[in-house]
Protein backbone atom coordinates (compact mmCIF):
# COMPACT_ATOMS: atom_id res chain seq x y z
CA UNK A 1 0.00 0.00 0.00
CA UNK A 2 1.85 3.19 -1.36
CA UNK A 3 0.25 5.72 1.84
CA UNK A 4 -0.48 3.01 4.28
CA UNK A 5 -1.97 4.98 6.98
CA UNK A 6 0.20 4.48 10.28
CA UNK A 7 -2.72 5.25 12.40
CA UNK A 8 -4.70 1.90 10.47
CA UNK A 9 -1.38 -0.32 10.67
CA UNK A 10 -1.04 0.42 14.88
CA UNK A 11 -4.86 -0.12 14.88
CA UNK A 12 -4.39 -3.57 13.04
CA UNK A 13 -0.98 -4.35 15.14
CA UNK A 14 -3.15 -3.68 18.49
CA UNK A 15 -5.54 -5.88 17.54
CA UNK A 16 -3.57 -8.45 16.67
CA UNK A 17 -1.43 -8.35 19.54
CA UNK A 18 -4.83 -9.16 21.68
CA UNK A 19 -5.02 -12.08 19.31
CA UNK A 20 -8.34 -11.00 17.80
CA UNK A 21 -8.97 -11.77 14.54
CA UNK A 22 -11.15 -8.72 12.68
CA UNK A 23 -14.07 -10.94 12.98
CA UNK A 24 -13.80 -11.43 16.85
CA UNK A 25 -12.70 -8.16 17.50
CA UNK A 26 -15.68 -6.56 16.12
CA UNK A 27 -17.99 -9.23 17.66
CA UNK A 28 -17.18 -8.45 20.88
CA UNK A 29 -17.04 -4.91 20.63
CA UNK A 30 -19.91 -4.49 18.93
CA UNK A 31 -18.22 -3.33 16.24
CA UNK A 32 -18.80 -3.27 12.20
CA UNK A 33 -16.29 -5.30 10.70
CA UNK A 34 -16.70 -3.39 7.44
CA UNK A 35 -15.56 0.28 8.68
CA UNK A 36 -12.89 -1.26 10.94
CA UNK A 37 -11.25 -3.13 8.24
CA UNK A 38 -11.15 0.11 6.20
CA UNK A 39 -9.64 1.85 8.66
CA UNK A 40 -7.02 -0.40 9.66
CA UNK A 41 -6.53 -0.22 5.41
CA UNK A 42 -6.51 3.39 5.38
CA UNK A 43 -9.67 3.83 3.54
CA UNK A 44 -10.81 5.42 6.38
CA UNK A 45 -9.53 7.89 8.25
CA UNK A 46 -9.19 7.75 11.57
CA UNK A 47 -12.62 9.56 13.86
CA UNK A 48 -12.16 12.97 14.71
CA UNK A 49 -13.65 13.03 18.15
CA UNK A 50 -11.62 12.27 20.89
CA UNK A 51 -14.61 10.20 22.55
CA UNK A 52 -14.64 8.13 19.99
CA UNK A 53 -10.91 7.23 19.66
CA UNK A 54 -11.06 6.92 23.70
CA UNK A 55 -13.67 4.37 23.32
CA UNK A 56 -11.07 2.54 20.15
CA UNK A 57 -8.16 2.96 22.59
CA UNK A 58 -10.13 1.37 25.86
CA UNK A 59 -11.19 -1.83 22.73
CA UNK A 60 -7.74 -2.00 22.08
CA UNK A 61 -6.87 -2.09 25.80
CA UNK A 62 -4.61 0.51 25.13
CA UNK A 63 -3.58 1.43 28.75
CA UNK A 64 -4.22 5.39 29.39
CA UNK A 65 -1.02 7.54 29.82
CA UNK A 66 1.39 4.58 28.32
CA UNK A 67 3.38 5.10 25.09
CA UNK A 68 0.84 3.16 23.14
CA UNK A 69 -1.98 5.56 23.85
CA UNK A 70 0.03 8.99 23.01
CA UNK A 71 0.90 7.16 19.77
CA UNK A 72 -2.72 5.98 19.07
CA UNK A 73 -3.76 9.70 19.95
CA UNK A 74 -0.75 11.13 17.75
CA UNK A 75 -1.28 9.02 14.85
CA UNK A 76 -4.92 9.94 15.00
CA UNK A 77 -4.16 13.60 15.17
CA UNK A 78 -1.24 13.48 12.53
CA UNK A 79 -3.87 11.90 10.19
CA UNK A 80 -6.60 14.80 10.52
CA UNK A 81 -7.63 16.23 7.17
CA UNK A 82 -5.65 13.39 5.38
CA UNK A 83 -7.65 12.59 2.53
CA UNK A 84 -7.37 8.43 2.77
CA UNK A 85 -6.13 6.94 0.59
CA UNK A 86 -7.93 5.23 -2.65
CA UNK A 87 -6.63 2.05 -2.70
CA UNK A 88 -8.85 0.74 -5.66
CA UNK A 89 -8.25 4.19 -7.30
CA UNK A 90 -6.00 4.06 -11.25
CA UNK A 91 -4.24 0.42 -11.51
CA UNK A 92 -3.95 -0.14 -8.19
CA UNK A 93 -7.87 -1.81 -8.46
CA UNK A 94 -6.35 -4.12 -10.91
CA UNK A 95 -4.48 -6.00 -7.65
CA UNK A 96 -7.76 -6.70 -5.91
CA UNK A 97 -9.10 -8.24 -8.56
CA UNK A 98 -10.06 -11.99 -8.51
CA UNK A 99 -8.41 -14.42 -11.28
CA UNK A 100 -10.29 -17.35 -9.97
CA UNK A 101 -13.64 -17.43 -9.03
CA UNK A 102 -16.84 -19.27 -9.80
CA UNK A 103 -20.80 -18.37 -8.81
CA UNK A 104 -21.50 -21.45 -6.58
CA UNK A 105 -22.58 -23.62 -9.24
CA UNK A 106 -19.65 -23.64 -11.11
CA UNK A 107 -20.36 -21.48 -13.39
CA UNK A 108 -18.53 -18.17 -14.67
CA UNK A 109 -19.40 -15.04 -13.39
CA UNK A 110 -21.02 -13.31 -16.90
CA UNK A 111 -19.17 -10.06 -18.56
CA UNK A 112 -21.82 -7.87 -17.54
CA UNK A 113 -21.52 -8.32 -13.93
CA UNK A 114 -17.85 -7.79 -14.06
CA UNK A 115 -18.00 -4.46 -13.90
CA UNK A 116 -20.39 -4.57 -11.08
CA UNK A 117 -17.80 -6.27 -9.13
CA UNK A 118 -15.38 -3.78 -10.09
CA UNK A 119 -17.52 -0.79 -8.61
CA UNK A 120 -18.14 -2.99 -5.73
CA UNK A 121 -14.54 -3.03 -4.80
CA UNK A 122 -13.88 0.01 -5.62
CA UNK A 123 -15.68 0.81 -2.70
CA UNK A 124 -14.67 -1.42 -0.23
CA UNK B 1 -3.42 -10.80 -23.08
CA UNK B 2 -1.57 -13.00 -24.13
CA UNK B 3 -2.11 -16.56 -22.09
CA UNK B 4 0.41 -19.25 -21.47
CA UNK B 5 -1.57 -20.52 -18.64
CA UNK B 6 -0.59 -24.20 -17.67
CA UNK B 7 -3.14 -25.79 -14.94
CA UNK B 8 -1.34 -28.31 -13.02
CA UNK B 9 -3.49 -31.87 -13.18
CA UNK B 10 -2.34 -32.99 -9.55
CA UNK B 11 -3.26 -35.71 -7.71
CA UNK B 12 -5.59 -36.22 -4.45
CA UNK B 13 -2.35 -37.38 -2.86
CA UNK B 14 -0.41 -34.74 -3.95
CA UNK B 15 -3.02 -32.20 -2.90
CA UNK B 16 -3.36 -34.25 0.77
CA UNK B 17 0.70 -33.76 1.08
CA UNK B 18 0.23 -30.61 0.20
CA UNK B 19 -1.97 -29.73 2.98
CA UNK B 20 -0.20 -31.70 5.24
CA UNK B 21 2.34 -29.72 4.97
CA UNK B 22 0.48 -26.76 5.15
CA UNK B 23 -0.94 -27.83 8.65
CA UNK B 24 2.31 -28.60 9.74
CA UNK B 25 3.75 -25.33 9.39
CA UNK B 26 0.88 -23.17 10.49
CA UNK B 27 -0.48 -25.49 12.70
CA UNK B 28 1.25 -28.49 14.18
CA UNK B 29 -0.66 -29.69 17.15
CA UNK B 30 -3.39 -30.12 14.87
CA UNK B 31 -6.17 -29.37 17.00
CA UNK B 32 -9.34 -29.34 16.51
CA UNK B 33 -11.11 -26.93 15.27
CA UNK B 34 -8.64 -26.14 12.78
CA UNK B 35 -8.12 -22.16 13.80
CA UNK B 36 -8.28 -21.17 9.36
CA UNK B 37 -8.67 -17.62 10.23
CA UNK B 38 -6.54 -16.86 12.76
CA UNK B 39 -3.72 -18.89 10.15
CA UNK B 40 -4.86 -16.67 7.53
CA UNK B 41 -4.58 -13.25 9.84
CA UNK B 42 -2.23 -13.93 11.92
CA UNK B 43 0.67 -16.03 10.27
CA UNK B 44 0.00 -15.67 6.63
CA UNK B 45 -0.67 -11.93 7.19
CA UNK B 46 -3.20 -11.34 4.91
CA UNK B 47 -6.95 -9.23 5.16
CA UNK B 48 -10.04 -11.19 5.33
CA UNK B 49 -12.58 -8.63 4.15
CA UNK B 50 -16.09 -8.36 4.39
CA UNK B 51 -18.30 -7.53 1.59
CA UNK B 52 -21.55 -6.80 1.26
CA UNK B 53 -23.84 -8.48 -1.38
CA UNK B 54 -21.19 -10.90 -3.15
CA UNK B 55 -23.80 -13.93 -2.96
CA UNK B 56 -26.55 -12.11 -3.33
CA UNK B 57 -24.90 -10.19 -6.64
CA UNK B 58 -22.55 -12.72 -7.63
CA UNK B 59 -23.85 -16.10 -6.04
CA UNK B 60 -19.90 -15.80 -4.89
CA UNK B 61 -19.06 -16.38 -1.25
CA UNK B 62 -15.45 -15.25 -1.60
CA UNK B 63 -12.08 -15.05 -3.60
CA UNK B 64 -8.96 -13.86 -3.01
CA UNK B 65 -7.43 -10.68 -4.58
CA UNK B 66 -4.85 -11.06 -7.52
CA UNK B 67 -2.07 -9.72 -5.70
CA UNK B 68 -2.62 -12.58 -3.06
CA UNK B 69 -2.67 -10.21 0.07
CA UNK B 70 -6.79 -10.56 0.67
CA UNK B 71 -9.32 -12.52 1.18
CA UNK B 72 -12.39 -11.27 0.11
CA UNK B 73 -15.54 -13.14 1.71
CA UNK B 74 -20.01 -12.26 1.90
CA UNK B 75 -20.89 -10.16 4.44
CA UNK B 76 -23.48 -12.41 5.50
CA UNK B 77 -21.25 -15.51 5.15
CA UNK B 78 -18.31 -13.76 7.42
CA UNK B 79 -21.07 -12.64 10.23
CA UNK B 80 -23.81 -15.85 9.81
CA UNK B 81 -22.78 -18.34 8.48
CA UNK B 82 -19.78 -20.27 10.32
CA UNK B 83 -19.40 -23.11 9.12
CA UNK B 84 -19.47 -21.93 5.22
CA UNK B 85 -17.10 -18.72 6.31
CA UNK B 86 -14.52 -21.09 7.47
CA UNK B 87 -14.92 -23.69 4.03
CA UNK B 88 -14.76 -20.49 2.21
CA UNK B 89 -11.37 -19.52 4.09
CA UNK B 90 -9.73 -22.75 3.67
CA UNK B 91 -10.53 -23.31 0.14
CA UNK B 92 -9.14 -19.79 -0.84
CA UNK B 93 -5.72 -20.64 1.31
CA UNK B 94 -6.01 -23.98 -1.12
CA UNK B 95 -5.70 -21.59 -4.50
CA UNK B 96 -3.07 -19.17 -2.89
CA UNK B 97 -0.78 -22.72 -2.27
CA UNK B 98 -1.57 -24.95 -4.94
CA UNK B 99 -1.80 -22.15 -7.53
CA UNK B 100 0.97 -19.76 -6.93
CA UNK B 101 2.23 -19.82 -10.47
CA UNK B 102 -1.30 -18.68 -11.83
CA UNK B 103 -1.17 -15.78 -9.05
CA UNK B 104 2.84 -14.44 -10.16
CA UNK B 105 1.37 -14.76 -13.45
CA UNK B 106 -1.44 -12.42 -13.23
CA UNK B 107 0.44 -8.53 -12.98
CA UNK B 108 -2.35 -6.94 -14.85
CA UNK B 109 -1.51 -3.22 -16.32
CA UNK B 110 -5.25 -2.39 -16.60
CA UNK B 111 -8.92 -4.13 -16.22
CA UNK B 112 -8.60 -5.06 -20.24
CA UNK B 113 -5.42 -7.15 -19.43
CA UNK B 114 -7.46 -8.51 -16.08
CA UNK B 115 -10.35 -9.35 -18.65
CA UNK B 116 -8.65 -11.23 -20.96
CA UNK B 117 -6.38 -13.04 -18.16
CA UNK B 118 -10.16 -14.36 -16.69
CA UNK B 119 -11.76 -14.69 -19.77
CA UNK B 120 -9.29 -17.34 -21.12
CA UNK B 121 -8.81 -19.55 -18.72
CA UNK B 122 -11.12 -22.36 -20.10
CA UNK B 123 -14.30 -24.01 -18.47
CA UNK B 124 -12.24 -27.07 -17.89
CA UNK B 125 -9.26 -25.72 -16.34
CA UNK B 126 -11.64 -23.62 -14.06
CA UNK B 127 -12.96 -26.94 -13.17
CA UNK B 128 -9.83 -28.21 -12.10
CA UNK B 129 -8.51 -25.69 -10.35
CA UNK B 130 -11.72 -25.12 -8.18
CA UNK B 131 -11.89 -29.24 -7.30
CA UNK B 132 -8.16 -29.04 -6.18
CA UNK B 133 -8.99 -26.16 -3.57
CA UNK B 134 -12.27 -27.79 -2.57
CA UNK B 135 -10.32 -30.87 -1.94
CA UNK B 136 -7.51 -28.55 0.05
CA UNK B 137 -10.15 -27.07 2.15
CA UNK B 138 -11.32 -30.23 3.17
CA UNK B 139 -7.74 -31.74 3.85
CA UNK B 140 -6.94 -29.17 5.58
CA UNK B 141 -10.39 -28.67 8.15
CA UNK B 142 -10.45 -32.27 8.45
CA UNK B 143 -7.36 -33.68 9.52
CA UNK B 144 -7.32 -37.36 8.33
CA UNK B 145 -5.74 -39.12 12.06
CA UNK B 146 -8.74 -37.16 13.76
CA UNK B 147 -11.46 -37.94 11.31
CA UNK B 148 -10.49 -41.73 11.72
CA UNK B 149 -10.25 -41.69 15.75
CA UNK B 150 -13.29 -39.66 15.98
CA UNK B 151 -14.89 -41.62 13.55
CA UNK B 152 -14.19 -44.98 15.65
CA UNK B 153 -15.13 -43.22 18.46
CA UNK B 154 -18.65 -42.43 17.23
CA UNK B 155 -19.27 -45.39 15.44
CA UNK B 156 -18.50 -47.69 18.86
CA UNK B 157 -21.29 -45.06 20.04
CA UNK B 158 -24.01 -45.43 18.04
CA UNK B 159 -23.58 -49.35 18.40
CA UNK B 160 -23.63 -48.97 22.21
CA UNK B 161 -27.19 -47.29 21.63
CA UNK B 162 -28.00 -50.59 19.97
CA UNK B 163 -28.36 -49.02 16.79
CA UNK B 164 -27.58 -51.32 14.15
CA UNK B 165 -25.97 -50.47 11.01
CA UNK B 166 -26.86 -53.10 8.89
CA UNK B 167 -30.73 -52.13 9.08
CA UNK B 168 -30.12 -48.23 9.30
CA UNK B 169 -26.43 -47.35 7.24
CA UNK B 170 -28.21 -44.07 6.25
CA UNK B 171 -29.54 -42.98 9.15
CA UNK B 172 -26.36 -44.04 11.34
CA UNK B 173 -23.68 -42.27 8.93
CA UNK B 174 -25.81 -39.19 9.15
CA UNK B 175 -25.86 -39.07 12.78
CA UNK B 176 -22.19 -39.49 12.82
CA UNK B 177 -21.59 -37.14 9.74
CA UNK B 178 -23.60 -34.72 11.84
CA UNK B 179 -21.19 -35.15 15.23
CA UNK B 180 -18.31 -35.13 13.17
CA UNK B 181 -19.14 -31.52 11.23
CA UNK B 182 -19.65 -30.16 14.73
CA UNK B 183 -16.12 -31.24 16.25
CA UNK B 184 -14.34 -29.90 12.86
CA UNK B 185 -16.64 -26.76 12.35
CA UNK B 186 -17.58 -27.54 8.71
CA UNK B 187 -20.52 -28.53 6.89
CA UNK B 188 -22.10 -32.33 7.14
CA UNK B 189 -21.14 -32.30 3.11
CA UNK B 190 -17.24 -31.65 3.38
CA UNK B 191 -17.58 -34.72 6.32
CA UNK B 192 -19.37 -36.81 3.82
CA UNK B 193 -16.69 -36.19 1.07
CA UNK B 194 -14.08 -37.24 2.85
CA UNK B 195 -15.84 -40.18 4.12
CA UNK B 196 -16.05 -41.63 0.88
CA UNK B 197 -12.57 -40.23 0.13
CA UNK B 198 -10.69 -42.06 2.49
CA UNK B 199 -12.74 -44.66 2.31
CA UNK B 200 -13.63 -44.72 5.91
CA UNK B 201 -17.39 -45.88 5.67
CA UNK B 202 -15.87 -48.80 3.54
CA UNK B 203 -14.47 -50.53 6.95
CA UNK B 204 -17.16 -50.46 9.08
CA UNK B 205 -19.61 -52.41 6.70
Amino acid sequence: MANASRFGNFFKECRITLKKTLRQFCFESELDPGNISKLERGILPPPQSRGKLEEYAKLLRIKKGSDEWYTFFDLAAAETGRIPDDLMSGRKIEDKLPILFRTLRGQKVPNDKLEELIKKLRGS
Amino acid sequence: MENDLEVPIISYDYIKSTANAFLKEYHPNLDIPVPIEEIIEFQMKKDIIPLPGLHQGFEIDGFTSSDQASIYVDEFVYTSRPGRYRFTLAHEVGHIVLHKEIYQKANFQGIKEWRGFINSISEKNHSWLEYQAYAFGGLVLVPHEHLEKLTLFYVKSIRENEISFKENWDFAWDLIAAKLAKEFEVSTQVIEKRLDKEKIREQYT
